[in-house]
């Protein structure tokens, strides 16, 4: 990544932060409605950047949103567990020639339904380790997988919402 | 050497990845209060019988205090009983008072694990959910004031210590309800301190601190402690009172889970009246 994509990178992830911190954390749709939607700072992460600085990014995002929510560790932990996911997926079932290409996973960037498959599933191991890790306990599963549901669903809409409508300013910019 | 220095640094990516995963978990459970009574009581029930074990053999060599603490107890109990009253006024009418219900009942318990050395402290009792211990029951040592139940599972409940810094209490000092906070400053497990009191009243040395109704752990008149020191406070306007307590947390052994009838009535009641803290 060039300097120019990271001051990019810095202020889309402050934008995506105080999204989440100010605005969704407060919503309080119901109480299985808990979208995480800065995790696409994560997801678009270039397909070819350094695994460790993956891991680094991860951590530090999920520590900011951990400090505003009094929940440490929490979301450090959960984030730096999918981009370990993320990486082993790219490692072991990606053509490599494709990885070295370093493009974002966006929309016009990949084939739109690996970018759906791919936001789908990064969403829900997310939100599925982040719940259960704040549930910690297996007594209410069942509540706990409603809100894993509920949860992934909304974020994943206001994910692609919020992807395609960057996507679009971006074209037009270009 | 070279080849270890190699394997780490070809490996370095799942080193960070680990390291960073603990340092989250550590936090987790060292810094959410929720997490930290679940892991203690995750792991209390696995230790538990372990623990036990240790502790019915190292009673036997506390036996001898244990037993100089039930008999002052059994004093206590006895002065209170209604037999050593007699009623001199022969012409008065006994009233038997059937409007009258027990809003405490006790229940007896062992600590099998204590800790006085943080600045958070809790200690597991081997009593839960099955003999009808629930979450905000107050415990009591012998002779006062000791914490209450934060977590409970099927066989152990954890209790928060007074020895803790969240652990906060009303006191009655000589029996007059004084609207300040007891509350343990984490340095010496013998002292508790009393905050906010108004420098009006008047407190001196040797004062008996005892609980009020309040918050509905304990009932009135527990003894809390005995007032060791009173100065002035730097803030003015308020005394700075230390009290020595009655419980020896160090040697906390036999307790009593107190359970109040009413508990979930008054909270239901109060809910909507009091701000969450």
């Amino acid at each position: 990544m060039s300097s120019r994509d990271w001051i990019i990178f810095v202020l889309s992830a402050s934008g995506l932060l105080a999204l989440q911190i100010l605005v969704l954390n407060n919503l309080n749709l119901n109480q299985y409605m808990y979208p995480q939607v800065y995790i696409i700072a994560l997801m678009t992460l270039p397909i070819n950047v350094k695994h460790w600085l993956s891991y680094l990014i991860a951590f530090a995002l999920g520590f900011v949103v951990d400090t505003f929510s009094y929940t440490p560790g929490l979301h450090s932990f959960a984030a730096v567990f999918v981009m370990f996911l993320r990486y082993s997926y790219f490692n072991s079932f990606v053509d490599k020639e494709w990885l070295s290409t370093g493009i974002r996973p966006e929309f016009g960037n990949t084939e739109t339904v690996w970018l759906l498959a791919y936001t789908g599933i990064f969403t829900f191991v997310f939100h599925f380790v982040l719940l259960v890790l704040e549930e910690f306990s297996l007594n209410h599963f069942g509540s706990t997988l409603l809100k894993i549901g509920y949860s992934t669903l909304l974020a994943i809409l206001l994910i692609l919402l919020l992807l395609f409508t960057t996507s679009r300013q971006s074209t037009n910019d270009s | 050497m070279q080849s270890l220095l190699q394997f780490i640094r070809r490996n370095f990516h799942y080193f960070l990845f680990l390291l960073l995963q603990i340092i989250s978990l550590f936090a987790l459970i060292r810094f959410n209060r929720y997490h930290q009574s679940v892991f203690f009581n995750t792991a209390s029930t696995f230790q538990g019988n372990v623990l036990n074990q240790r502790k019915s053999v190292i009673s036997y060599f506390a036996l001898k205090t244990e037993n100089q603490r039930l008999k002052e107890e059994n004093i206590l109990l006895r002065t209170r009983g209604t037999e050593n009253y007699i009623f001199i006024d022969t012409d008065s009418v006994t009233v038997k008072d059937s409007n009258r219900v027990v809003q405490y009942s006790y229940i007896p318990a062992k600590v099998i694990y204590n800790s006085i050395r943080k600045s958070k402290n809790y200690f597991t009792i081997d009593r839960g959910t099955k003999h009808n211990v629930r979450k905000g029951m107050g415990v009591i040592s012998p002779l006062g004031v000791a914490g209450h139940v934060i977590d409970v599972t099927e066989n152990f409940s954890i209790a928060m210590s007074i020895l803790n810094e969240d652990f906060i209490l009303t006191p009655k000092i000589n029996g007059k309800v004084r609207y300040g906070n007891v509350r343990w400053d984490g340095k010496d497990p013998g002292v508790v301190q009393i905050t906010r009191i108004s420098d009006l009243y008047q407190v001196k040395v040797g004062q008996e601190v005892t609980t009020t109704e309040f918050g509905h752990f304990f009932p009135k008149d527990i003894k809390i402690g005995n007032v060791s020191s009173v100065e002035k406070s730097e803030k003015g306007k308020y005394w700075d009172i230390e009290v020595e307590l009655a419980t020896d947390m160090r040697q906390l052994g036999e307790v009593y889970i107190i359970k109040n009838r009413f508990r979930d009535e008054l909270e239901e009641l109060e809910k909507p009246y009091i701000d969450e803290q």
